[in-house]
């Protein structure tokens, strides 16, 4: 159960103040309603890009880093096809230096020429260190490309290739703030030792004269209903085959989200879990398999993956993953099994509880989602999940054609 | 009105670490039990160490092995029955197997404690270690062990070991394909039996275990067995490579993986813990002096760090990074630049202040709740430290002025005593 107290500015920043007096520290979250799905298809990775921007100064303070430090505290951020976050920890009697930062950031960046050609050239290597150069790596570029026609969802947050981001012009990073970073934009969200009405004078003092900003109404294309199978095969220099298939699911915020969710626990959460027994231990077909779902703000994948044995051929491994998901389409699971995912589920909401940094984030996610109702309704949410409900699921995510299957092959 | 924000607001400087209290008990046998009793949630961490570490078996994949196969058998249940029960109660047990111990590592929530550690002592006291699920593991092993060798930053650090402390040292052995051959179930049994005996637990709590965990403790681990005076193979001293830089190439790689680094001590020499405050400026934190020059300067790099590694008889200090390809001459160049910089100019006071705020922050953050506090005390009672070391530490960074730091870089930041490593282009 985590109680938090919420008020909004004249300028519309939402703020959400969770008090957790067990700690010293205090977590200062931002999250931004802008990602990837915000980009041009000519610029993708710009949100990301973006992100690393942040870090390089304003007019008023020229390093952010600096003063986060010089106050006992640690910073990131990261940015997904949907959000950027912000967060900053600091030891709570240093609450408002965070304030002053994150303030300052989102009232106006120092945009220069030699920060953009600095941070092109790192994301250049982030993108070489985590996509290009490692094995399987370039997965997700792949697999977005296939499953996505038209919706931005089609390309990885990290960008569709380097060429883009290569390309980036100051201009573009200066109208691409002004396009989204503004406080109607963001929800701010605290938590740690600290009382609630400190943190609504914080915001007020720092936060209450930074004008609201237009912001368009996202208009994003929506992927049409897939009809039919898809396949792609690349040959890389890897060890092992891997096979990769998709089907599109719903929204985050959709009814059956919950039934998505412990739909790929019973495939894959955890040691006893069906792809594990079957594929893994008993058939031998698999030395690693993966069930799992994105979870997205538009209709998001429901993702199945596993590595081969040695010997096995890819299109057997893929029949015996076709064969356990036709089984769920077809019988419902045991109240058992049921029961069993939704206590591993359970207590990893009460885990997620222990640190006041994952409480501050998942505040902000579900505020932004407008779903900050269902916080704390979670266990209940999937609680009311049904056996029926999971084979339903199953029968409408896995047809054929609504699947994309990528086999990744060694040279 | 524009809001001022030239106006740093006020903030104070952190001057001690409260750090949670520790209950130390031993079991009927002997064992020690520490318990770190804090925490707002019902959930248990129960970690239990035993001196199964991988120096003190024949080859590397012996240790990891046998403390991975615990789960998959016991005289009682089949793999699948221990899974089908550890995945209802919600709980997670994992291994984790180093130089020196494994450490078995259960975490529930605390309603679920006394299943779960029955359970864990069954797999502990009474693994089958079925030849099925032994294929199974090596082959699964195998391919993981493959696909890492593929990795750039994998084969650099795996010729950085070999390299600072010698091909047959304990620590600087690698894993191999043929230890896959050599390795067989006897020798996992043979290593079982010998060092997962009850009496060799050392078990550390944190959490909320509720107020009878040491009588449930010893129900399972309170039995005296008859264990014999255990003698541990010594260390020798490190015996590095005269070669002090070795490349490997590995065709299309479009990074170099590097690593620079050096043996040290551990953390009870003198000098430990001012070269905590030394590797923080230099390459400890997110504004340090390689971060700045390597990434926001000069954009070679996504990330590099560097750490001071402490082992029972040893120690090493590392730098890491993978570099954009081309660049790796300068970027190996540059990092050597900054070691001289630090030899030859005084810390800015401005600097100095901020990496000690820094400092006394990041130890606010590591002591913060009962989990880890109690990781950072297993650790000290494995180098036979307590809590004092960091007192000491918060004494140092009280004291430590900028003609320490430049004496310590000349003292040990010196380039040609350091070992380069490339893996890539």
């Amino acid at each position: 159960m985590i109680n938090f107290e919420k008020h909004t500015l004249k300028n519309g920043l939402r703020i959400i103040v969770h008090q957790d007096r067990t700690t010293p520290m205090v977590a200062v979250n931002v999250l931004y309603d802008v990602g990837a799905r915000d980009e041009d298809p000519n610029r993708t990775g710009f949100a990301h890009l973006f992100e690393h921007l942040m870090f390089g100064g304003t007019k008023n303070i020229p390093s952010y880093d600096e003063p986060v430090q010089h106050v006992g505290g640690e910073n990131n951020a990261w940015t997904s096809n949907d959000y950027t976050n912000y967060y900053v920890t600091v030891p709570s009697v240093n609450i408002e230096t965070a304030f002053w930062l994150e303030a300052d950031r989102m009232y106006e960046l120092d945009f220069s020429e030699k920060s953009l050609e600095v941070q092109r050239k790192v994301v250049i290597e982030e993108f070489k260190q985590r996509y290009l150069n490692q094995p399987y790596g370039d997965i997700p570029i792949l697999i977005r490309d296939l499953a996505y026609k038209v919706h931005p969802y089609r390309w990885p947050t990290i960008g569709k290739e380097i060429s883009h981001i290569e390309q980036a012009t100051l201009d573009e990073v200066k109208s691409f703030f002004f396009k989204h970073y503004a406080p109607n934009n963001a929800v701010l969200s605290v938590a740690g030792n600290i009382e609630p009405d400190e943190v609504f004078r914080l915001a007020e003092k720092w936060f209450g004269d930074i004008p609201s900003r237009a912001i368009a109404p996202r208009n994003l294309p929506q992927e049409p209903p897939q009809t039919e199978p898809r396949y792609l095969e690349v040959k890389r220099n890897v060890p092992a085959p891997l096979i990769h298939m998709v089907f599109h699911n719903g929204r985050r915020t959709d009814p059956d989200f919950y039934a998505n969710d412990l739909l790929s626990d019973i495939l894959s959460n955890g040691p006893s879990s069906r792809l594990f027994q079957s594929l893994v231990k008993d058939q031998r077909i698999f030395s690693e398999v993966n069930a799992y779902i994105s979870g997205d703000r538009d209709p998001g994948l429901f993702t199945v993956t596993g590595r081969l044995m040695p010997g096995v051929e890819i299109k057997k491994a893929e029949q015996s993953i076709r064969t356990e998901l036709n089984k769920l389409t077809q019988t419902v699971p045991s109240d058992y099994e049921l029961q069993k995912v939704k206590n591993k589920v359970i207590s990893n909401l009460v885990f997620d509880e222990i640190s006041f940094l994952n409480k501050a984030i998942n505040l902000a996610l579900y505020e932004l989602m407008g779903a900050i109702d269902e916080l704390n309704r979670e266990p209940d949410n999937y609680q009311a999940v049904s056996p029926r409900d999971i084979k339903e699921t199953a029968t409408k995510i896995f047809r054929p054609e609504n699947c994309s299957t990528l086999y990744y092959l060694p040279l | 009105m524009p809001i001022n924000f030239k106006i740093r607001p006020e903030y104070k400087t952190i001057e001690k670490i409260d750090v949670l209290p520790v209950e130390f008990s031993q079991l009927e046998n002997g064992v020690p039990v520490s318990v770190i009793r804090a925490g707002s949630q019902d959930v248990t961490k129960i970690d239990i160490e035993y001196p199964a570490g991988a120096v003190h078996a024949p080859f590397p994949l012996i240790a990891s092995t046998t403390a991975n196969l615990l789960q998959e058998g016991t005289a009682q249940k089949t793999s699948q029955q221990i899974s089908e029960i550890i995945d209802f109660h919600g709980a997670y047990i994992h291994t984790q197997t180093a130089h020196h111990n494994t450490v078995v590592s259960l975490l529930c929530l605390t309603s679920h404690l006394p299943q779960m550690l029955e359970l864990v002592h069954e797999i502990i006291t009474l693994p089958t270690f079925p030849q099925h699920e032994f294929d199974i593991y090596l082959r699964k092993r195998y391919e993981e062990f493959a696909i890492e060798g593929e990795k750039v930053k994998t084969i650099a650090s795996r010729l950085f070991s070999e390299t600072i402390f010698g091909a047959d040292h304990p620590y600087g052995r690698q894993l191999r394909h043929e230890h896959f051959d050599q390795i067989d179930l006897n020798r996992i049994k043979t290593f079982h039996e010998k060092y997962y005996k009850p009496e060799l637990a050392k078990i550390y709590v944190a959490g909320q275990p509720g107020d009878n965990i040491i009588d449930l403790l010893n129900r399972f681990w309170g039995e005296k067995t008859d264990v014999p005076k255990m003698n541990y193979p010594s260390i020798p001293a490190p015996s590095p490579s005269p070669e002090k830089e070795r490349i490997i190439k590995k065709e299309n790689a479009m990074q170099s993986a590097i690593r620079i680094g050096r043996p040290l001590f551990n953390n009870h020499h003198s000098d430990f813990i001012p070269l905590q405050v030394l590797n923080t400026i230099l390459g400890g934190h997110f504004g340090s002096r390689l971060m700045t020059s390597l990434r926001e300067e000069k954009g070679l790099t996504y990330g590099i760090s560097s750490f001071i590694m402490p082992l029972k008889y040893s120690g090493a200090w590392i730098i890491s990074s993978e570099v954009t390809g081309s660049k790796r001459e300068e970027a190996i160049e540059t990092v050597f630049d900054e070691f001289r910089k630090l030899q030859n100019e005084l810390i800015s006071e401005k600097e100095l202040t901020m990496v000690k705020n820094y400092m006394m922050g990041e130890l606010l953050r590591n002591f913060d709740g009962p989990f880890s506090t109690a990781d950072i005390y297993r650790n000290l009672k494995e180098y036979n430290l307590d809590f004092s070391f960091y007192r000491h530490m918060v004494n140092y960074l009280r004291d430590v002025t900028a003609f320490h730091i430049r004496e310590l870089a000349q003292k040990y930041l010196n380039p040609e005593e350091f070992w380069v490593i490339v893996a890539g282009v």
